[in-house]
């Protein structure tokens, strides 16, 4: 095996687009072809057929073993860390955002929904209270006003949230660094549903998360683990937020802020 | 509780599950799950593995739901892609020492036949059949060594005994074909 750098040009990368669909190029090359694709909007495409085409090639009627999906169901429990059950004794709101974009509110008690709220809060640093000392805010642990809030990059979800921050009703907050610098919108709609738009968020490492936060009632409240180059969010606020930050985390978020705030918003 | 999902489209399957609806996922399972465990199977030759990767590929989708965009194609293409990468992946990590020497051994054996059973046996579409019977063998090979026994394209040129710039380029050109022909096909 070699580990000389190599290199290769369009023609060469393109050539290799249909071994790259099917995951049979080398390593090194695969990188390449990966990095290419997103720029270059031909070859994204023709890769995109070609998946396709092997999805058909692999694609069968077996029936699905129901022992295994026990054993996902189980792991999914697993990722909720122990002994926080207490701090969601009061089930959260939940937005539902359909396809359609018609929101419906519900109330959940069910174990998933509180599985995965509880999986956004993790560990609590010893250093958080001394770093809130100095920021002077008071600290309270997620009180269940801010629910649901989902990353993505799916067009959908991307519309919908374009669309709100030119809904006249909407609350539109430009997150900035003390630079002045714009690194996200938030579009507030009277129900309290919210997006976060990512503007000029840089990617940081995977060992690294983008968290969002609010004081709301006087208190710091995390309002989501954005992952690492957050694009669109959604989420809900139900209770008066008068400001919005934006802070990066060690990944899996925390639930009180444990770095220097990188931008905020007032929410007026 | 899962009934009322039996309808619903893959599309609106993932949005449920962006919004931490279990059984929404569980039905993503039911649909999916089988034709994802047979292609890792394929490609692994091991089932205890494959159920690790389907595993895997479920927490994924329920952590992160969004990194499926139905815009870039069906789901199931999207999952089986998945499934067949974190396959290969674990076909060829440097650490899995004893899946490299079945690796080698099946290399050894992988005959004719063996390629056409595995296609009886993975796609059951007929369209699918025909589609890859009438390729040119010189197309066809190449692509099911890549993909259902999850070879290198080096390691295609080896089997095959034919340069690899001759199988990159058969590989693609096949792969155009089928586009072409399965082009009807929805999976
Ligand atoms: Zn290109």
């Amino acid at each position: 095996m070699s580990h000389e750098e190599i290199v290769m040009n369009h023609e060469e990368i393109v050539e290799s687009l249909g071994v790259y669909a099917l995951d049979a190029l080398d390593e090194d090359e695969a990188l390449i072809v990966t990095q290419h694709l997103e720029e270059c909007m031909s070859c994204s495409l023709e890769v995109l057929r070609y998946r396709e085409v092997a999805g058909k090639l692999g694609s069968s009627t077996v029936g699905s073993s129901s022992a295994l999906w026990e054993k996902i169901e189980r792991s999914l429990e697993l990722e909720v860390p122990e002994g926080i059950d207490g701090i969601l004794a009061d089930p959260p709101k939940l937005q539902l955002l359909g396809s359609d974009a018609s929101d419906r509110t519900i109330t959940s008690k069910s174990k998933s929904h509180r599985s995965r709220r509880r999986a956004i809060l993790t560990s609590v640093g010893s250093i958080a209270a001394a770093v809130m000392l100095v920021l002077g805010f008071e600290v309270s642990h997620l009180s269940g006003q801010v629910s649901a809030l989902r990353s993505s990059t799916s067009p959908t979800l991307s519309a919908v949230a374009s669309a709100a921050l030119s809904n006249p009703s909407a609350k539109v907050l430009s997150l900035r660094s003390t630079q002045g610098r714009l690194l996200a919108e938030v579009a507030i709609l009277p129900s309290g549903q919210s997006y976060f738009l990512g503007r000029a968020i840089v990617a940081v490492n995977k060992a690294k998360t983008y968290q969002l936060w609010a004081i709301a009632d006087g208190r710091v409240v995390s309002l989501g683990v954005l992952g690492t180059r957050p694009q669109v969010y959604s989420f809900v606020v139900q209770r008066n937020v008068t400001q919005l930050m934006l802070n990066i985390e060690p990944e899996g978020g925390v639930t009180v802020p444990t770095t220097p705030v990188i931008a905020t918003a007032k929410v007026v | 509780m899962m009934e009322h999902w039996k309808e619903a489209s893959d599309t609106k399957l993932v949005l449920a599950v962006a919004r931490f609806e279990q059984d929404a996922l569980a039905e993503i399972y039911r649909r999916h799950g089988g034709a994802m465990l047979a292609l890792a199977r394929r490609v692994l030759n091991s089932p205890g593995l494959a159920e690790e990767v389907v595993q895997e590929i479920f927490i994924k989708l329920w952590r992160d739901p969004t990194r499926y965009d139905p815009e870039r194609g069906s789901l199931r293409s999207f999952l089986l892609a998945a499934a067949h990468s974190k396959s290969v992946d674990i076909v060829r990590s440097e650490s899995a020492r004893k899946a490299r020497e079945e690796r080698e051994a099946r290399l050894a054996v992988i005959s004719k036949d063996d390629v056409d059973r595995e296609i009886v046996e993975l796609s059951n579409s007929e369209t699918v059949r025909a589609a890859l019977n009438n390729l040119a063998e010189t197309e066809r090979r190449p692509i099911e060594l890549a993909y259902f026994h999850g070879l290198t394209y080096k390691e295609v040129s080896v089997v095959l005994e034919q340069p690899e710039g001759t199988i990159k380029s058969r590989i693609r050109s096949g792969l155009k074909r089928l586009s072409v022909s399965l082009a009807e096909v929805e999976i």
